[in-house]
């Protein structure tokens, strides 16, 4: 008999009942979604929208994973916070929040970085979604996703645009495929304020570094006096080394000498649901269950002109993380009393060779400070957890060089 | 970087070079306030902040630090010839946003 939603045994009456609507669908399956769990990375502008969409879809379990705490200025788009909470993680809020909203499902706040989060979760979650706001935490969690396989529907805004991706592994691009040497947004260092400003916006840095030198301290930016100070500098600056361009305006001024990204709820709100809908397909597909179909391609949403554009995304097959040399990773299920140098002659086993000569060396990656391996030691006394990942460089295979990644599972844990 | 460089000088005369070879694109833009689709002539041995540099003027767009091009399905690096990304002629180049904020 075909799975049902009305008759599942799954849910409670009253998820039925409250569910209703959705169990209409063409196509859909509560259960699948019941027993799913997803790895929210980012309590933001994007993750609050994505897990308050998740929840309400009744999504059996979300892993809240956010490092930051809540900011008043968070109150004009991240709806799982209000006035009272400012101060306090936005992990353990939006955990809080979420339960008032579908108290059906689970919430699990982890008020972490994605470096410290345990391994295990990551193991566990069958997909992971980013509203992260850094391009290195998305290195970090894309890693993730790559080793273990995981989908990664990932979401990003800038003003007024937007953009969605879903890595599948195996199918399209991971986010190392672009080989981008230098990924992070330009920092202005201050050597390059030495002298001449070669730049327009040179002018306006030295107007702050002026303010600074007579002040001992930075501008206040709402102190419209001090604010004049940093302007006319500028300003002066400006007509006589850029004389066609236009000067610095208050506005701009303060947006740029106090940094952060321009965000507002509409944006958000087009990108999470976006994320939000491809995650509950992957979901259902990842469950057996064909909905429709994921969006492979890199999809970019212009609010301006209300358009949206994509292109396909190819994987790069020389790609360091994904690609056919980069690192395989070798999964190894023993006991945590396993003492750790004898992992090398289990990695031998699999056709792993190492000069007997060269000291082979595992590093531990899952954590935000790298750490050498003592193979005297066993996992346990380590504290190495189960699903951890180990890098191990300077083995060969096949009279090839490779380095590798051990992902040490525990048996008590897997099954 | 010369941010002020002009469109004409896409087009490089130095024959010089033995793998540029010239190619007829259209480049979109993603971003900003009209929707935008512009032929081009490009010199292959241009690197992509070159480029981009060029696309600033031709679109308006302010900053050159505040978009990517796409081709092919790849993000170009700015320190990268577009030699390395095997333009055709017809091909598209895609003016993106950098949308890291969450
Ligand atoms: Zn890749």
């Amino acid at each position: 008999m075909k799975k049902s939603n009305f008759f599942s045994n799954r849910l409670t009456p009253d998820e039925i009942y409250r569910l209703d609507r959705q169990l209409r669908l063409p196509g859909w399956n509560q259960e699948a979604l019941k027993n799913s769990s997803v790895l929210i990375a980012g309590i933001g502008g994007l993750g609050t929208e994505i897990a308050k969409n998740l929840a309400m879809a009744g999504v059996g379990r979300l892993y809240l994973v956010d490092m930051d705490t809540i900011e008043y200025t968070n109150l004009n788009r991240q709806l799982l916070f209000s006035d009272g909470n400012t101060g306090e993680p936005k992990a353990v809020v939006a955990a809080r929040t979420l339960f008032r909203i579908n108290p059906h499902s689970q919430y699990v706040p982890l008020f972490s970085r994605l470096e410290d989060v345990d391994p295990a979760i990551y193991e566990t979650a069958d997909i992971y979604i980013s509203g992260l706001d850094s391009v290195s935490a998305r290195r970090e969690l894309a890693r993730r996703a790559v080793h273990n396989q995981k989908p990664l529907v990932d979401g990003g805004t800038t003003t007024y645009y937007g953009h969605v991706y879903s890595y599948i592994p195996n199918q399209n691009a991971c986010l190392e495929c672009d080989p981008l040497k230098e990924r992070e947004r330009e920092t202005l260092a201050a050597c390059t304020l030495v002298g001449v400003p070669r730049k327009r916006i040179h002018c306006l840095l030295k107007g702050q570094l002026f303010f600074e030198a007579n002040h001992g301290r930075p501008p206040n930016i709402h102190e419209l006096s001090e604010m004049e100070i940093v302007l006319d500098y500028a300003n002066n600056l400006i007509q006589e080394h850029f004389p066609t361009d236009e000067p610095f305006g208050l506005d701009e001024a303060v947006s740029i000498i106090d940094h952060h990204e321009p965000s507002i709820i509409t944006i958000n709100a087009v990108i999470a649901s976006l994320q939000s809908q491809e995650a509950l397909k992957i979901l259902h597909h990842l469950h057996g269950t064909k909905l429709g179909e994921p969006n492979a391609e890199y999809t970019i949403y212009n609010g301006l002109i209300g358009k949206f554009f994509y292109f396909e995304r190819p994987p790069n097959k020389n790609c360091l993380l994904c690609g056919e040399f980069a690192p395989p990773v070798e999964r190894l299920v023993v006991p945590s009393s396993t003492v750790c140098g004898t992992l090398l002659p289990l990695l031998k086993q699999k056709g792993y060779f190492y000069s007997p000569d060269d000291e082979v060396m595992f590093y531990r990656i899952d954590k935000t400070e790298m750490e050498l391996v003592d193979l005297e030691s066993t996992l346990s006394e380590l504290n190495i957890r189960h699903g951890e990942t180990l890098y191990c460089p300077g083995l060969t295979k096949s009279g090839r060089d490779v380095d590798i990644y051990v992902k040490i599972l525990y048996p008590e844990v897997t099954q | 970087m010369n941010e002020d460089r002009e469109f004409e000088e896409l087009d490089f005369d130095d024959e010089g070079t033995v793998e540029a070879k010239k190619v007829s694109v259209f480049v979109e833009s993603t971003i900003g306030p009209n929707q935008r689709k512009e032929k081009l002539v490009v010199s292959t041995d241009a690197s992509i902040a070159e480029i981009k540099a060029t696309l600033s003027n031709l679109f308006g767009l302010p900053d050159t630090r505040n978009f990517h091009l796409a081709i092919s399905g790849r993000i170009c690096d700015d320190d990268d010839l577009l030699v390395n990304y095997d333009l055709e002629d017809g091909d598209v180049i895609l003016v993106i946003p950098i949308s890291t904020a969450g």
